[in-house]
């Protein structure tokens, strides 16, 4: 089996990462700051592990690490907490439903829009034409899920910053790939999961806040309300982070595998992964590209994510007959209907492969080949 | 003999970093759970610690912006 699915969550994990996460479970099952007993006290502090490995990788503070089940639940957390009603929102035209669609029910689909496609100068004036004087919150993403296509979220968050407006960046393809950090980006919130580029289980995301949050987490609305260990008889939730925006059990041991996914992720290093998946994506582009009947989608943009079309053949066809070569792709929208309107695929979607650090170059030939014989077959 | 000291936190996430910085530093501490009559609010995390640690105790939560209670002797 190949798997080139990386874009929806990474496969397999490093062994040490399904080692953690057995480990935490069969030796640490407690509720981590639930009770008082040494099983809780151990898992608390595999929570906190989990908090200080994120902080390190987004250059934040532990307390600022806002843990989730995922990347959307996360975007919805910081959409929620950050943004005030009537609100002026601007987005990109690539972005996932995981923003698209709290954004949409934020401003009852009365948000603006602009043009991601470019160079990061090109970009850069296209979303300075987009502000207005009213708007008060931006959210886009750092890398597109469908593509290689990389917003200039540094020069995004500097304009931001000194135009007093509010910045979430969905970090969901960017986190274990590539820098990014509150720092570096002037971000209010960037969000990510942990079961894609850090090689995390799926049931594992976070939002991480800015330093000023932590000192003022009044400002932040709760999303979620309920138990946290913290405050009990109070009936509103806690004025400090992170348990102002954390109710309900986290899942522990999924945390402690994101502990060791960043770990490896760290071990490796981002250039050298980034420089792994790039070269990975211009081999398939480069074949594909000289391979009459497939139509590339964003290949200009480089990346470790390919999106390409074949003649005459509707996407989920494609990705069934690649199926049945022990091929593991997705196929049609990607839940980014906005992104594959702006890359102007075909009705029916594309078919996307994603590579990660540990994909062979014998797992592209058999790709490469596969297409081929579905070309030559269809 | 020695005195035990104990002062409370927020919640359990400041309890987690105040045991990981103060171990850093070599003062030796309990990571514990505290009921209602440490905190009007109901449940919270403490630590208790040799109260001859005090002063790095504090100086160290000060450093690390570690908000906590009074101390007590116990």
């Amino acid at each position: 089996m190949i798997y080139l699915d990386n874009a929806a969550t990474s496969y397999p994990k490093p062994e040490s990462v399904w080692r953690a996460a057995d480990r935490a479970a069969r030796l640490w099952g407690g509720n981590p700051g639930r009770s008082g007993h040494r099983l809780a006290n151990r898992a608390a502090q595999i929570v906190y592990d989990c908090r200080e490995a994120v902080a390190g990788l987004f250059e934040a503070s532990p307390e600022a690490v806002v843990f989730t089940s995922n990347a959307t639940g996360a975007l919805n957390l910081a959409i929620a907490s950050l943004a005030k009603p009537g609100d002026e929102v601007l987005i990109s035209n690539i972005e996932h439903n995981a923003v698209l669609r709290p954004v949409h029910r934020l401003t009852n689909g009365r948000y603006r829009t602009f043009d991601a496609l470019g160079d990061s100068n090109t970009v850069e004036q296209r979303f300075l034409a987009a502000l207005t004087p009213q708007t008060a919150l931006v959210v886009c993403a750092h890398v597109s899920n469908l593509c290689g296509l990389t917003l200039p979220i540094e020069r995004i968050g500097r304009i931001c910053y000194e135009r007093g407006i509010r910045l979430i960046v969905d970090a969901s393809q960017s986190a274990g790939h590539l820098p990014v950090s509150i720092a570096a980006t002037y971000a209010d919130a960037i969000c990510a999961p942990g079961h894609k580029g850090l090689y995390g289980l799926m049931g594992s995301g976070f939002a991480v806040f800015a330093d000023r949050y932590v000192e003022n987490a009044r400002v932040l609305r709760p999303f979620v309300c309920g138990g946290n260990g913290v405050n009990s008889r109070e009936r509103t939730m806690p004025d400090f982070l992170p348990e102002r925006l954390e109710a309900g059990t986290l899942p522990m041991p999924a945390l402690a595998a994101l502990s060791e996914g960043i770990r490896e992720v760290r071990r490796i290093g981002l250039t050298t992964i980034a420089a792994k998946e790039e070269a990975c994506g211009r081999y398939l582009c480069d074949a594909f590209a000289s391979m009459p009947g497939v139509s590339l989608y964003g290949v200009r943009y480089g990346g470790g994510t390919v999106l390409f079309s074949l003649d005459g053949m509707a996407s989920e066809e494609v990705a069934e007959a690649l199926d049945r070569s022990g091929i593991c792709v997705r196929a049609g929208l990607h839940c980014c209907p906005l992104g594959h309107e702006t890359l102007g695929t075909p009705s029916d979607g594309a078919v996307r492969v994603s590579v990660s650090y540990f994909t062979h170059r014998r797992d592209l030939d058999a790709l490469i080949d596969a297409v081929a014989k579905i070309l030559r077959e269809r | 003999m020695t005195t035990l000291c104990l002062l409370t936190l927020q919640s359990v996430t400041y309890s987690m970093k105040a045991q990981r910085v103060l171990s850093e530093r070599g003062v030796w501490l309990n990571a514990v759970k505290l009921g209602s009559e440490y905190a009007a609010k109901g449940c919270t995390h403490g630590i208790r610690f040799d109260c001859r640690d005090r002063r790095t105790v504090e100086r160290v939560l000060r450093e690390n912006r570690i908000p906590y209670s009074d101390i007590k002797t116990v």
